[in-house]
């Protein structure tokens, strides 16, 4: 899996880079308008991350002219601007999904995995782990074929760990990650620990093997 | 409190009023002694056309004539007197039949003497002068009503002038009161050849421009301060999302990096809040008619995990069908303001209740002291280290009602906050 990351801050590039590379992509970098061009028109990526503020041009530029070739590949806009306007506009004109700055890699990892997940399996998408399966479209989950009933939030929650095996999660990540576009973030830990306890109940209930695992003073990992 | 224009007035008719009662006696003495002057003279009139015609006549004729004189004229009499008088001059009054009436009457007399026929008589001519009283009435009378058509005249003139004359100004004062710094609209004061007023107008509207700039100004600091934190803030959080991934950190290690988290998380927060205030202050939203008993339920199970966690239960008294028109995310960040608000400052084991009616939606929760309503909307004025709040939330609240012109109100009764707004 090839992804694209136009972003003309390097330290912010890297750092995205480096966390994805660990959950198995690769990784290529734009860091202005006419090199981010350059890149889409030679190459095809699955994925690419847009930031709009760039040296040069809009990102929303470089999104048109990805369009105007008729390039399929997926397109995350990055922006510091959290503003509604850019983000109608840039899903408008074709992005598939739209991230505030500033964000958790866990976050952003989350949103590349079920892009991805989208654009390979289109409608019919279910995902297999192991014992688990998870109907991506009607937001459901099986375990060996049972159906196990999940709450919205702990099945967002279920994404999120999905879209970042192995990777330790932090409680101030997950907290954003469920209280979502709330103005007034919830900053409360125990409302993580209570979603993520239901959680790691109704798997083990279910039988499925305890691969949730408690890092201590950091966060939960997904560990498969 | 009095109109300006009213304050002149009342002294202006007060002032009348006094002028014109002094001229009362001013006008009496002048008539008076007008009245008198000629009435001496016609009496010196009388008694020299005695002395000019009765002078010419004998004995007898002298005695017939002043005996026919005496008669014809009642009010003056010449009558014989062994020494020649001194003359004097007198006013009198007395009992006169009147048509049947007896009425007091006052007179100017002449006493004088007259050589006639070479001997000395004494004249005596009174003239019927208008008693004191009958002048000073007919004076009064006559600048009472001049006194009335006088304030007749300044109240009317007065309500004329200030239509007119002020009409620029209460023009300006409409204007004012309606001007509100959010909607940067420029007034535009009615034009007038008053010189006070455009100098008052001029003065305005500099005042005015330079204020909204100053607004503008300081709005815009706030949105871009904000944005232009966001990349930092995206590097360090993506930092500490790489740094926790490390292998070999030690649990200290770990504890100081969720401490940071932490920080960062809630300055992140709080610079998600302040441009979200900015943005309701300066952005149009799009209005759609909110099902209010709907959103309030999904609402509450989304916070139900984070109330549970601090023991508390959250029960709604929900009317159903409650419809309000506004934006639906700005509704929702204001009830979940006011839910998450009541769930952290709340006292532990005690319920949050949420009700919402036709009018209005509150938010009550456990709290023994009341609250200074001066400074709980206030920017960053009830920050607790304790609670991790953002110190923005109810700010938030407020922009979000003053955006829609609803009310919000803040009480404490029987141990419980409770925060109302009214649609």
């Amino acid at each position: 899996m090839k992804i694209l990351i136009i972003e003309d801050e390097k330290e912010l590039a890297t750092s995205i880079a480096e966390y994805l590379t660990g959950q198995g992509y690769r990784c290529e970098f734009a860091e202005t308008y006419s090199q981010a061009v350059d890149k889409i028109s030679a190459f095809q990526y699955d994925c690419i991350l847009l930031d709009l503020m760039l040296p040069g041009g809009s990102g929303l530029k470089v999104l048109e002219e990805l369009k105007k070739q008729n390039k399929q590949d997926g397109v995350i806009i990055i922006s510091a601007k959290d503003s509604l306007e850019d983000k109608i506009k840039g899903l408008e004109i074709g992005a598939d999904d739209y991230i505030a700055k500033p964000f958790h890699l866990s976050e952003l990892s989350a949103r590349v995995h079920s892009l991805l997940r989208r654009k390979q399996f289109g409608s019919a998408n279910i995902l297999t782990l192991n014992e688990l399966q998870i109907n991506l479209l009607a937001k459901t989950l099986s375990v060996n074929n049972e159906p196990v009933s999940l709450t919205k939030k702990e099945f967002d929650l279920l994404l999120l760990f999905i879209g970042n095996k192995n990777k330790i999660i932090s409680k101030n990540a997950l907290a954003e990650h469920l209280s979502g576009d709330m103005a007034d973030m919830l900053d409360n830990h125990d409302f993580v620990y209570a979603h993520i306890k239901n959680l790691k109940r109704k798997l083990t209930d279910a039988g499925y093997n305890n691969y949730l695992k408690t890092v201590y003073g950091t966060g939960y990992k997904w560990e498969a | 409190m009095t109109k300006l224009l009213n304050k002149p007035l009342k002294t202006f008719i007060v002032f009348t009023c006094i002028v014109l009662a002094c001229s009362i006696p001013a006008y009496f003495y002048l008539v008076e002694s007008i009245w008198i002057d000629e009435l001496d003279d016609h009496n010196q009139g009388i008694k020299t056309q005695i002395k000019v015609g009765f002078s010419e006549l004998n004995t007898e004729e002298l005695a017939e004539s002043i005996k026919l004189w005496n008669r014809v004229h009642p009010e003056s009499k010449i009558s014989t007197v062994s020494r020649f008088p001194e003359d004097s001059i007198y006013t009198t009054e007395r009992d006169v039949m009147d048509e049947g009436k007896m009425e007091i009457e006052r007179f100017r007399g002449l006493l004088s003497g007259v050589t006639l026929d070479g001997k000395p008589y004494r004249v005596r001519i009174e003239t019927n002068v208008e008693e004191v009283d009958e002048t000073v009435s007919a004076i009064a009378l006559t600048t009472c009503c001049f006194i009335t058509l006088l304030i007749i005249g300044f109240i009317l003139l007065n309500r004329q002038l200030s239509k007119k004359i002020w009409g620029p100004f209460t023009d300006t004062l409409e204007k004012l009161k309606r001007f509100d710094l959010n909607t940067t609209t420029k007034i535009d004061f009615q034009a007038t050849d008053i010189k006070e007023f455009t100098e008052l107008n001029e003065t305005l509207e500099r005042l005015i421009a330079n204020n909204t700039l100053a607004f503008t100004q300081q709005k815009e600091f706030a949105q871009n301060a904000s944005h232009e934190l966001q990349t930092p803030l995206a590097l360090l959080k993506s930092k500490l999302d790489l740094l926790i991934q490390s292998v070999s950190l030690t649990e200290e290690h770990r504890s100081i990096i969720e401490s940071l988290d932490n920080s960062v998380s809630r300055i992140t927060r709080i610079n998600k809040n302040l441009l979200l205030l900015t943005s309701i202050e300066n952005k149009g939203y799009e209005s759609v008619s909110i099902d209010l008993s709907a959103m309030v339920r999904s609402l509450t199970d989304i916070f139900t995990g984070y109330s549970q966690g601090k023991g508390k239960i959250i029960s709604i008294h929900s009317e159903d069908g409650v419809r309000v028109n506004a934006n639906e995310s700005l509704t929702e960040i204001m009830i979940s303001n006011l839910l998450s608000n009541a769930i952290r400052h709340g006292i532990e084991e005690t319920p949050v209740t949420l009700i919402v009616d036709k009018q209005s939606i509150s938010v009550k929760n456990g709290g023994s002291r009341a609250l200074n309503p001066d400074a709980l909307f206030k920017r960053f004025m009830s920050v607790n280290t304790q609670t991790q709040g953002t110190g923005l939330g109810l700010a938030i609240v407020k922009e979000i009602c003053d955006k829609y012109h609803w009310k919000i109100a803040y009480s404490h009764a029987e141990g419980h906050h409770i925060f109302s707004v009214t649609f």
